[in-house]
């Protein structure tokens, strides 16, 4: 459909779904509920490249000289589009000869309305607080990002995304679903967020190194950064002793004892031990993503038990 | 608090009030009244764990610098970088889940295995808690909730608070995302979510389960503080996580130190020295390859690998997480 601008009176289409517009040529933000559905966050005040070499410095292995040789190329901000929706759905299934059972799902999701920034940003630990009104001007402080679908198409894939979630609870209370049926299926949409992401290109050593960082909170989205030749070595040394230490005694018991079991339980674990040191030291540019990190380091060992056992 | 100005009024004198989205709770500048910003919620609902001073969490920051083993070295080094505290709007209720399960359950007797199959009707009482905000996925949240649920926290009724503590106050309230009538369906079925997973962990296969909310307290909603410090050391940002009622450290970011580095070559050693005893151990004993040993020897060999490769991404990496509270 065709809108026109009540700022600048110029005309444009939009898709049918949407509610909140952006005016392209003076960049307005109006339609309906404009004001209660159109949020940004705004940007900190401190220097993101400064946080990356920060964060750079922490990293086992890196030069030492990371900060005084490294220049800054690319500082970017972008405003990446997010639609947000809150989901509630209900399906009832029959579970052959034991009757109806039932499965229930109220989330939240975010819908990043940029396929360049989907994978960056896809299931993202939004921060928890910060979020304000939408205003104009922030279409002039970096690179603004209009969505690149309506909010018709991102309601059509979490409504798809809702099915899958409901179709997967159903299975997980009965074996054997016959039929089934939605009881209840309501997406509401929360509102279109504007979210800034710093993207940050350094130079070290001749060698071009590029990052992400959440603009609101200078979270590392993802760095590369180079190792020194002295880590890998270290690196490549220990997972070599580790593989070697693992075949020799492994081999050398299950020739004595007449079994396979010393082998497999000594070669499996050099390998596990090995990998992550092989796989750093073997890529040319590390990367690292403190989102993950936090992740990783916070996730109790039962918790990788209960998913070995399952 | 934000500058942006829209149209509320304070309730007591009339004068305008400053907000923004992310607030519940706006104090008057000029009466000290306190008005009710959201729309969602009636006040009689709000329930509040008041925080302490940010004196007290810094003591207790010190405090757990100079216990800690690997922190206690470094606390000449450790610099406070900067520290912020809110109140996180969380909805809690107990409820009681009846319902019925048939699943299957592999038995071992006499070297036999035997797959038993049981009906069982089920009515169990549950804490349930959302946190009241969209798209958050803080561990440090998760961690406060437990540490309320475990400490069985005072609360205090919001409307109880006198204007001196609003006016000493200097956390900001959170605002929520989500009403009443929302956070009943997502506790609703976070609560069923939560028995079906203690079914799906003591069944081997669930045929058929059944759940139903039969009772359910009104939804409250609390009011926790959480404190996030940023420390530097050498030069990096490290963060830290309080709660606020008592002050103490929920969760800790920490350097990796040269000691602990040395700690992880030895734990990827001793998990090729665990594997080879235990698999030298299990080849002497006589046994049949029943799945009962099949599972205990994949399991002994999935816990010395994992030993191996959590030692080994513990080696490279340039954060350790501690969560303290427990």
């Amino acid at each position: 459909m065709e809108v026109e601008c009540p700022g600048c009176s110029a005309k444009f289409q939009v898709p049918q779904s949407l509610k909140t517009f952006t005016c392209p040529y003076c960049g307005l933000v109006f339609g309906e509920r404009a004001r209660e559905d159109h949020y940004y966050f705004p940007v900190m005040k401190i220097e993101p490249y400064a946080i990356l070499l920060n964060f750079l410095r922490r990293q086992f292995g890196i030069p030492s000289d990371i900060a005084s040789s490294s220049s800054l190329q690319v500082r970017q901000l972008h405003y990446i589009p997010v639609y947000f929706y809150y989901l509630h759905g209900r399906m009832i299934g029959r579970c052959d000869g034991k009757g109806w059972t039932e499965a229930e799902e109220t989330v939240y999701r975010g819908v990043v309305a940029s396929r360049f920034f989907r994978n960056i940003l896809e299931d993202y630990p939004f921060p928890v607080r910060g979020k304000k009104f939408f205003r104009k001007e922030i279409m002039n402080m970096g690179v603004y990002h209009n969505p690149e679908f309506s909010e018709l198409d991102a309601r059509n894939s979490i409504e798809d995304m809702l099915y899958r979630m409901l179709n997967d609870e159903l299975s997980r209370g009965c074996k054997n679903v016959s039929e089934t049926r939605v009881e209840e299926l309501k997406i509401d949409f929360r509102g279109l967020i504007h979210y800034p992401v710093y993207y940050i290109e350094y130079l070290y050593n001749r060698e071009k190194y590029s990052a992400y960082i959440d603009g609101v909170d200078g979270k590392i989205i993802s760095a590369e950064y180079p190792i020194k030749l002295q880590t890998k070595t270290l690196q490549i040394t220990i997972s070599s002793t580790l593989l070697m230490l693992g075949a020799f005694l492994g081999l050398a018991l299950s020739f004595m004892l007449g079994s396979p079991l010393p082998f497999i339980f000594s070669i499996i674990p050099a390998i596990g031990s090995s990998i992550p040191l092989l796989r750093r030291s073997l890529t040319k540019k590390v990367k690292s993503s403190e989102i993950k990190i936090i992740q990783e380091e916070s996730r109790p060992l039962t918790a990788y038990i209960k998913k070995f056992l399952r | 608090m934000s500058e942006e100005i829209v149209e509320y009024r304070c309730n007591i004198c009339g004068s305008t009030l400053k907000i923004s989205p992310e607030n519940i709770i706006s104090i008057c500048e000029y009466c000290g009244g306190l008005n009710l910003v959201s729309e969602v919620i009636n006040i009689e609902d709000i329930y509040i764990a008041p925080s302490v001073t940010v004196e007290k969490i810094l003591g207790e920051f010190w405090s757990r610098v100079k216990r800690d083993i690997d922190l206690r070295k470094l606390a000449d080094k450790v610099r406070i970088d900067s520290i912020h505290g809110w109140y996180i709007p969380f909805w809690i209720s107990k409820m009681i889940i009846d319902g019925e399960v048939v699943y299957t359950k592999k038995q071992y007797r006499d070297k036999k295995v035997e797959v038993v199959r049981r009906r069982e009707k089920f009515s169990e009482e549950v804490n349930m808690d959302v946190i009241g905000r969209r798209q958050v996925k803080s561990i440090a949240l998760r961690e406060l909730i437990k540490a309320y649920f475990k400490q069985n926290i005072a609360l205090v009724e919001i409307e109880k608070l006198d204007e001196a503590w609003w006016r000493s106050n200097k956390l900001s309230i959170l605002n929520i995302e989500f009403d009443k009538k929302e956070s009943e369906l997502a506790l609703r079925e976070e609560a069923i979510d939560y028995v079906r997973r203690r079914w799906e962990n003591i069944a081997d296969e669930i045929e058929f389960f059944k759940a139903e909310v039969k009772k359910m307290e009104k939804p409250k909603l609390v009011l926790l503080p959480l404190w996030e410090i940023v420390y530097e050391y050498s030069g990096s940002l490290y963060t830290v996580y309080h709660e606020g009622w008592a002050g103490r450290p929920l969760i800790f970011f920490e350097p990796v130190t040269m000691g602990r580095r040395i700690l992880y070559v030895a734990g990827m050693f001793t998990s090729i020295i665990l594997g080879v005893f235990i698999g030298s151990t299990l080849s002497s004993i006589l046994f049949n390859s029943s799945d009962n040993v099949s599972l205990i020897i994949l399991f002994l060999l999935f816990i010395v690998t994992f030993l191996g490769y959590r030692s080994a991404k513990g080696f490279i990496s340039d954060v350790r997480v501690e969560k303290s509270w427990r």
